[in-house]
């Protein structure tokens, strides 16, 4: 009897594997393609086997007693009301099983959350998670560090800087830096040091020390067409892609900027939250092997519930070989720095328009602060070039129009009613983005 | 009067202060695993308070009000319902010997000192610098003392429904469940208060 | 026995409308049950509906509806499955059985005990009226994490009065269920039978105290997070929980909502297994092996629960990995113990398998894959790739449906002849018990694959190149098996009430206080109590009128006759 019931389930077993190997399916993970992906999957085989020998030695036990101690007449059986012994054993044993596993899976826990020795180079790629996209920025190395702290709690802040030269070249309000894992964005070049605002992107201030090297931070998102969604692409909006170095360790900094949202790559069997209000830290080492000078893309999407358009926040990564990927991203970086050059000083002759006349019109310099205030750049650029969402410089609309689509919107855009942003901030920014040229 | 008859240092000194020395009703069970969800209620949002002003980048209240302190006015009417327990409580001593009297005036003396506080309340409310929308603050200050108002005002209900039933000639030494389980739920108004109060104004 | 059978509770001679009267104004604990029961199985039918909807959808890559109404409807059937259907209908049976098993005449507060029932249809109605008004229904998942849930900050997507109510809903569910809490924890402690101690409470009303105090200590703190949220959400901007809005913290939300609602699980899994543990022993004819030990299991499972919460926050970045690994590893130990103890209870047993009996092995052969499943997420890094995707899905399913609903069907084979009189037809009980098992398999087993492979929860589409469309299509396939399997189920139900073979007190030689009374008991519960002197009244009852004396049972013995 006991053998016919294993014989019995062991083939139900086989059948339902042999299924999932037709069908395609497997009880694993897909193959990792980073370091903390593989040891994850190693963590996974270990408990799926410890599982499967449970799973299939209770079943089969269940199977085996109802067949082999069916009633067969009115003789009461044996009233056993319980063993002390067998009690302890299978108390005891579970707890060692359950314990070990958890000892195993500390020592990966430890592993996958570990970051890099100091000194090992790492890549810093800024994720921001949006109702419904992502935007991922790069941190280029600017030669300067601060020289004093950067205080909890304030918004804007004088930092001394020990390479003030550093940010010549660079237009305040449009750059943003990053001092630790901070943004933070330039608001003013002083002699000996700068003023930074802090009070953007949801990121809470923390304290940070002197001495914390300043990054360049630039927009590195690119959009890829191609047939990524399938059904899913109704409204034509292109995937984001985040490009990202196979064999040097990824920093990806997270953070949302109005619900939690989840970066989930399956093929590195690994998610964190974006949550508004915090920064994340996620460390990828991408290993794979054989890549070309074109590199691999996978596929990766929100795992957090997030609203109307969940299932449509998607993301690919698009992995590189690490020369290929430094080529990519020189040619990133200069075109960014172009951008991010100051405005030319307004000709003279424009002066004259009068006070109430540009009152009018709206203030150019007070409209581009509010472009980055109020978080347009994180679709439109910083140069109003487009991204996520239109190009917007040079706009051709009416100011009435812009207003209108501000309260109604079209596409994407979130809506921004009168008492988030009034119509004479809309007005001063229409100003900043008529002065930029249209491309 | 059966607690006469039996040798007092059987009851424990705290039953004795909540039950006297008759058994538990089914009714006061009743009371005490309600007492035990309100308390955590009252957790969940002092949990909240708690986890809000550790991680506030601004805990002051967002419109430029003014962070509350120990100043005179709530210590004193802090003092004035802390005090209600006193009369509760001798009330209900007294129909455990069937002192209906002395019930009724433990009754109103706790009844006006719990509105004095609630009126109170209600006046600190009118005349604050700041609104629930304000912020951290603004809000957990109004929900905490709201919910503990709404309770002394439900707390204020129960014992003005017991103080009208004594005209009727309810309550005795033997049936007084009622004004026990109230009595309980007076002290546990009563503590909430303290850590409310420590929380909002010492804290 | 002595119980003179009573004819059913005879309506002849009455009005419509003064029954119809008399069950609205009821405070027997039994017609409260009933009402509990069958308010419960009415929101389970419209909770499954959705389900059907939103498995269609999934069938193929593509959609048929809206987004927006794709999240309401998998926000309602969360919400209706779990707070209108399993803690409703497990606290009918509650109800019902909890004051026949121990003896009692009716519940400690039997007004209150009415009260909870009107606030629970109250509030039930007022969360599924949402979808009425404009904005439709709370479509921020049963969970309703804010920013998504508030109207505030940055939130591109503001949702509307659905969600209050929602809210709303759920906090008067929330003190409907602390009042019933309140009710059994005195009925237990204090209407108890002579001689009924705790070591002799019958498993199913243990699972009922440690229940009723999960419910006591946890529902009150869910109550203050919804009406911090409805707060946050009417006046004060988002100070509680929406950094964007006036400053509050996103996980403050998440930790008081996981505080009730991981033991909410157990709350909802608990009493199907003290169902499963008086089932197992009685078509066994064993006493259940080690009592004790499943007494302190369950026991433990309790104290556990309330320290695991956040293992559903593991990938939030704002929670002490280890320590909620551990504990939620060692959580796992108690339950193991008890499956160890109903398996040994059936070991050299005489089996038998009706339909009631079926339902609890169909528990426990699929519980299992819900328990062991568990031990993936609980393993931390493993839980970075399986969390909030249809792998978690798949787990709780099994869980809750193929573990609490297979728990509550088979209590409702095994106690519809006490409450109804008569048995459920058998053939159809089979035919229904084998489409939901093998129905249920087809549904979530392909769900594990599905989030192995990384398809998150909660989305309406999916892009076909990801080779998740056949396993879609075997689990609305699946789906519909199980509702199927519904059918026969229901017509059982409405057929054997009035053509169903007359049960007599005690169909299956059961061993506890409520088959020692007539079927359907009278109102006062008991014409005369058995004595009590071990953990099964019943079969010592029987013994002493077999003429064995109470206790000796030894493994010869002849089976009692049936009672007269």
């Amino acid at each position: 009897m006991l053998r016919l019931t294993i014989v019995a389930v062991a083939a139900a077993l086989l059948a339902m594997l042999a299924t999932l190997e037709v069908v395609g399916a497997q009880a694993f993970p897909p193959q990792a393609r980073t370091e903390q992906g593989d040891e994850i999957r190693t963590l996974y085989m270990v408990v799926f086997i410890v599982a499967a020998v449970v799973f299939v030695a209770v079943e089969i036990a269940i199977v085996y007693i109802i067949f082999r101690y069916r009633r067969r007449g009115d003789a009461l059986p044996k009233q056993t009301h319980g063993n002390m012994m067998a009690e302890v054993v299978w108390t005891v044993t579970p707890a060692v099983i359950v314990i070990a596993l958890f000892v195993y899976s500390f020592i990966i826990l430890e592993n996958v959350e570990s970051s890099p020795d100091a000194g090992e180079p790492v890549e810093t790629i800024d994720v921001l998670g949006r109702q419904w996209t992502w935007a991922f920025r790069y941190s280029a190395e600017l030669n300067t560090a601060t020289a004093s702290v950067l205080p909890e709690g304030e918004a804007q802040s004088t930092l001394a800087v020990t390479n003030p030269e550093a940010f010549a070249e660079l237009a305040p309000f449009t750059t943003s830096l990053r001092i630790d894992v901070e943004h933070v964005r330039l608001v003013e070049v002083q002699e000996d040091g700068i003023v930074v605002d802090r009070a953007i992107d949801g990121t809470v201030a923390e304290e940070h020390p002197s001495g914390s090297k300043i990054w360049l931070l630039f927009d590195g998102t690119e959009t890829r067409a191609e047939e990524r969604l399938g059904g899913l692409e109704e409204d034509g909006v292109p995937t984001p892609v985040v490009t990202v170095p196979i064999g040097k360790t990824v920093r990806f900094n997270l953070a949302a900027v109005d619900v939690i949202h989840s970066f989930y790559t399956p093929e590195f069997l690994y998610k964190l939250d974006l949550v508004p209000g915090r920064v994340h830290a996620m460390w990828v080492d991408l290993n794979e092997e054989d890549v070309g000078p074109e590199g691999v893309y996978y596929e990766g999407q929100c795992a957090e519930f997030c609203g109307r358009e969940h299932a449509r926040m998607l993301f690919t990564v698009h992995a590189l070989p690490l020369d290929a990927y430094t080529e990519w991203f020189d040619t990133q970086l200069a075109e960014a720095l172009e951008r991010l050059k100051p405005l030319p000083e307004p000709p003279p002759g424009a002066e004259p328009a009068g006070e109430a006349a540009s009152a009018a019109v709206g203030d150019p310099v007070r409209g581009q602060q509010l472009f980055f205030t109020n978080g347009c750049n994180v679709c439109h650029g910083d140069q109003g070039e487009g991204g996520i969402g239109l190009t917007i410089a040079g706009t051709a609309l009416a100011l009435e129009e812009v207003i209108d689509q501000y309260r109604n919107p079209r596409d994407q855009m979130p809506v921004f009613p009168p008492d988030v942003i009034p119509d004479e901030d809309i007005a001063d920014t229409y100003a900043w983005l008529q002065t930029l040229p249209s491309q | 009067m059966a607690t006469q008859t039996r040798p007092m240092p059987q009851t424990p000194f705290l039953r004795r202060i909540f039950v006297g020395d008759e058994p538990m009703t089914v009714g006061l069970w009743g009371m005490v695993f309600f007492i035990f969800s309100e308390l955590m209620f009252f957790s969940g949002l002092i949990a909240a308070y708690l986890a809000l002003r550790e991680d506030a980048v601004v805990w002051a209240p967002t419109n430029g009000g003014h962070v509350l302190g120990a100043d005179f006015r709530p210590v004193f009417f802090t003092i004035l319902l802390v005090l209600s327990s006193i009369p509760m409580q001798w009330a209900a001593m007294a129909i455990r010997q069937g002192k209906r009297r002395q019930l009724r005036w433990g009754l109103f003396l706790t009844l006006f000192l719990g509105i004095a506080f609630i009126i109170n309340t209600g006046v600190e409310w009118a005349t604050l610098d700041f609104g629930i929308g304000d912020g951290p603050y603004g809000a957990t200050f109004y929900i905490l003392t709201g919910f503990h108002g709404a309770h002394v005002i439900g707390g204020l209900i129960f014992i003005f429904t017991l103080w009208l039933r004594t005209y009727l000639g309810h309550f005795d030494a033997e049936r007084n469940t009622a004004v026990e389980a109230a009595s309980m739920y007076w002290h546990f108004v009563d503590v909430v208060w303290i850590l409310v109060f420590s929380l909002l104004f010492l804290a | 026995m002595a119980t003179v059978a009573p004819t059913a509770p005879g309506y002849a001679g009455m009005r419509a409308v003064d029954v119809i009267i008399e069950w609205l104004s009821t405070t027997d604990h039994k017609k409260i049950g009933l009402l509990y029961i069958f308010t419960a199985l009415g929101f389970a039918l419209v909770g499954g509906a959705f389900s059907l909807v939103m498995r269609t959808e999934l069938a193929q890559t593509g959609t048929i509806i809206g987004d927006e109404t794709y999240n309401q409807l998998f926000t309602m059937h969360g919400s209706i499955m779990l707070f209108l259907f399993i803690l409703p209908v497990a606290a009918g049976f509650m109800n019902y059985i909890v004051p026949l098993q121990i003896g009692a005449p009716d519940m400690a507060f039997p007004r209150m005990n009415a009260l909870s029932y009107w606030m629970f249809a109250f509030g039930g109605i007022m969360m599924v009226s949402s979808f009425a008004f404009s904005g439709g229904s709370a479509s921020a998942g049963w969970t309703s994490y804010p920013p998504v849930a508030s109207n505030t900050g940055a939130n591109a997507q503001p949702l509307g009065a659905g969600t209050d109510l929602w809210l709303v809903g759920v906090v008067i569910l929330g003190a409907a269920s602390t009042a019933g809490a309140i009710n059994f924890l005195t009925t237990i402690f204090k209407l108890r039978a002579p001689g009924m101690t705790m070591f002799r409470l019958p498993l199913f009303t243990w699972t009922t105290l440690v229940t009723s105090f999960l419910v006591l200590l946890a529902t009150p703190v869910l109550a203050s997070a919804l009406i911090m949220l409805f707060v946050d959400r009417n006046g004060a901007g988002g100070a509680f929980f929406d950094p964007t809005g006036q400053g509050g913290q996103v996980l403050l939300w998440q930790n008081l909502f996981w505080f009730y609602s991981h033991p909410a699980v157990y709350i909802m899994i608990l009493p199907p297994m003290g169902v499963v543990s008086e089932i197992i022993p009685v078509f066994s004819r064993k006493p259940l092996f080690g009592y004790r030990s499943m007494v302190l299991a369950i026991v433990g499972i309790g104290l556990l629960g309330f320290i695991v919460w956040a293992h559903h926050m593991f990938t939030t970045g704002g929670v002490f990995l280890p320590f909620f690994m551990a504990s939620t590893f060692l959580i796992a130990v108690p339950t193991g113990v008890k499956f160890f103890n109903w398996i040994s209870t059936m070991f050299r047993g005489a089996v038998t398998l009706p339909t009631a009996m079926l339902f609890a092995i169909g528990f426990l052969m699929l519980f299992l894959i819900g328990g062991i499943t568990g031990v993936f997420h609980a393993a931390v890094p493993v839980d970075f790739h399986l969390h909030d995707t249809y792998f978690v899905v798949s787990h709780l399913h099994y869980v809750l449906a193929t573990g609490a609903a297979f728990g509550i069907l088979a209590a409702v084979y095994f106690w519809f002849p006490k409450m109804i009189g008569r048995l459920l037809n058998e053939g159809l009980g089979k035919l229904h018990f084998w489409s939901a098992f093998i129905g249920a398999n087809m549904l979530f087993w392909p769900q594990l694959m599905l989030g192995l492979d990384g398809m998150p929860r909660r989305i309406n589409d999916y892009a076909p190149y990801g080779g998740w469309e056949l396993m879609n299509l075997i689990s609305t396939v699946g789906a519909f098996v199980v509702a199927a399997g519904m059918i026969p189920f229901l017509f059982n139900i409405l057929y054997s009430w009035k053509y169903g073979e007359e049960a007599g007190d005690d169909p299956w030689e059961a061993n506890t206080l409520e088959w020692a009374t007539s079927s359907p008991p009278p109102a006062h519960n008991f014409d005369r109590l058995i004595p009590v002197k071990s953990e099964r009244p019943l079969f010592d009852h029987r013994m002493v009128e077999s003429g064995t004396g109470a206790g000796s049972a030894s493994a010869t013995q002849p089976a009692a006759a049936q009672d007269g």
